[in-house]
């Protein structure tokens, strides 16, 4: 546990100092908002839901699919030593998770300001959102060390994880219509519970599978 | 051969599944009755249209409007146009007994070739007195029908001779999912041993599992265009199954970005098991659970019930097992050409 929170910090310390990494994610947030904003002009209901889950897949993309990314091979060397895979493996995920689950909160904040009163479900909003986190974290850290250990470019592996997600996404894209009071259902509970179920067996194979593939 | 009985076998059963499957005929079956609604009254007529029937040379037809067990009205008259074309005249009585103030009849049409054929619905009587009963019914009919015992498909509405499709449609899919399962099963066998002989085995299982996909896809489509009148429908089914697709086609583009060889077994095998588990949510799971006009999900019925007779299952089940084994010997050829290309690399680059 103690190992967990110390890779967090270090990976937090790492991020910070880099700053203008961090700092890029949420500028791309706000100008995919205000273009999203800006094509539309006004946002209803199905609009700002779609436009929300798009820009929200994206930024996973862009935040947690770079986690293993090409800087990361010096980190490498040292988390290889130092650690052990699992206890890496839980650490990411859960610093992507928070950085996603802010970066998704931001995103709401942002698409709020160009059409108020959307969202009439807080709490199951920040359900979906996350569980949505932890989700495309969970797939995004795994795929992001495929493409390590693969060597190969990158643009692959956006694509290829875009697919593993969708279950997930779809489920959101539920979950959320609820939330904005799109559709009544009175089942979501079951809905979250599915999620869950989906997260969990994402959660349990990369569990299972990483140390092999982080040890190669 | 002691070793390729099972290729035989295959390619038996597949030919029994064409022929059975294509030459055993469909049950008669009543196709229409028009009108749908009429009020109650004297010489009401009706035109019938069925199908594989042989109404001209039948000596002894009886027509019959059941409304329910106690209540069952034969035709009057009727007239025969052609071998699956009639009319039948009926005097509807005003007193029918019924819950609503419009009563439903099923139509039976019975002979001594083609034994019963019934359209459930055919008819909605209204101007009906339901609180009174009537003396012109004939009482139980059931030892009447001639009981025919041959092997014919089930006719149903809508699906008609389509329901043939069955052996192909969904056998195609039941050993695409056969196929995916031996797949992971070689990855994880990879991982155990890291010999390639298994990478190579598990990426022809996929390839002939993905192919089988497609064909999956076009077969359902064929069937959508005849029963739902579209080649594609926003359902959730088909929606998901294209995903599925697309999960897959993303193993060979992995496949083929990756040069290193066990660098690529490894991430492949690994890919592999991740996208079986993304499968399983995606096709089995979420489409139960949504509204759906896919059979087995949202609520419909689909491998049970009345809709998979025994005539069905006689074909269906071979046609699972052959397809199978056929993807199985596919799958083992496609490897052994890959092994075999391996090789030749292998040594083109110690000379």
């Amino acid at each position: 546990m103690f190992k967990i929170l110390a890779i967090i910090k270090k990976e937090f310390i790492l991020d910070f100092r880099q700053i203008h990494l961090v700092l890029a994610l949420f500028l791309y947030v706000l100008t995919n908002s205000y273009i999203a904003y800006k094509t539309f002009n006004v946002l209803p209901k199905v609009t700002w839901g779609a436009i929300f889950l798009i820009i929200f897949l994206y930024v996973g993309l862009n935040s947690v699919l770079k986690s293993f990314g090409h800087r990361y091979g010096q980190r490498q060397l040292h988390y290889y030593s130092y650690y052990d895979p699992i206890d890496l493996f839980l650490a990411k995920v859960i610093y992507n998770f928070a950085l996603l689950f802010v970066l998704g909160i931001s995103l709401a904040l942002v698409l709020l300001l160009f059409s108020s009163n959307i969202i009439q479900d807080w709490s199951l909003f920040l359900i979906s959102v996350g569980m949505g986190a932890i989700g495309l974290s969970v797939v995004f850290s795994f795929v992001s060390l495929l493409s390590l250990k693969s060597n190969s470019n990158t643009t692959v592996f956006s694509v290829l994880a875009l697919p593993l997600v969708l279950p997930i996404l779809l489920l959101m894209l539920k979950i959320n219509a609820t939330a904005l009071g799109l559709i009544i259902d009175t089942s979501v509970g079951k809905d979250i519970l599915l999620l869950l179920a989906i997260i969990l067996l994402f959660f349990a194979l990369s569990i299972i599978l990483f140390p092999t593939l982080w040890k190669s | 051969m002691k070793n390729n009985w099972w290729k035989i076998l295959s390619v038996l059963i597949l030919l029994y599944v064409l022929i059975a499957g294509m030459i055993i005929p469909l049950k008669p079956g009543i196709v229409d009755s028009s009108p749908k609604t009429v009020s109650a009254g004297h010489d009401k007529e009706l035109i019938i249209e069925t199908y594989n029937t042989h109404l001209n040379k039948a000596k002894n037809l009886n027509i019959y409007l059941k409304f329910d067990d106690d209540q069952i009205l034969a035709a009057k008259s009727g007239a025969i146009i052609s071998p699956n074309k009639m009319t039948a005249i009926f005097d509807i009585p005003i007193e029918i007994k019924s819950q609503t103030s419009i009563a439903d009849a099923t139509l039976i049409i019975d002979n001594e070739i083609d034994g019963p054929a019934l359209l459930p619905k055919a008819l909605f009587v209204k101007d009906i007195d339901n609180s009174q009963s009537s003396d012109v019914w004939v009482g139980d009919i059931r030892s009447k029908l001639h009981a025919i015992d041959n092997v014919a498909f089930p006719f149903r509405s809508v699906l008609h001779e389509t329901i043939r499709n069955t052996f192909f449609h969904v056998a195609i899919w039941m050993s695409m999912f056969a196929l995916l399962i031996i797949s992971v099963v070689c990855s994880i066998l990879f991982f155990k041993t890291k010999k390639l002989k298994y990478d190579f085995l598990s990426n022809g299982f996929t390839s002939v599992a993905i192919v089988f996909g497609l064909a999956g896809i076009a077969t359902g489509m064929i069937w959508a265009k005849y029963t739902w009148g579209a080649y594609w429908t926003s359902d959730i089914k088909l929606n998901m199954s294209a995903v599925t697709l697309l999960l897959y086609l993303g193993y060979w583009l992995l496949r083929a970005s990756i040069e290193d060889i066990d660098n690529r077994a490894r991430l492949s095998a690994m890919y592999n098991i991740f996208a079986l588990a993304a499968l399983v949510p995606l096709l089995i799971i979420i489409p139960r659970l949504t509204d759906s006009l896919h059979p087995g999900n949202g609520g419909n019925p689909a491998l049970g019930g009345e809709d998979l007779d025994n005539t069905l299952r006689m074909v269906f089940y071979p046609a699972i097992i052959g397809l199978t084994l056929l993807g199985l010997w596919i799958a083992n050829l496609y490897s052994r050409y890959l092994s075999i290309a391996n090789n030749i690399l292998e040594r083109e680059i110690d000379v």
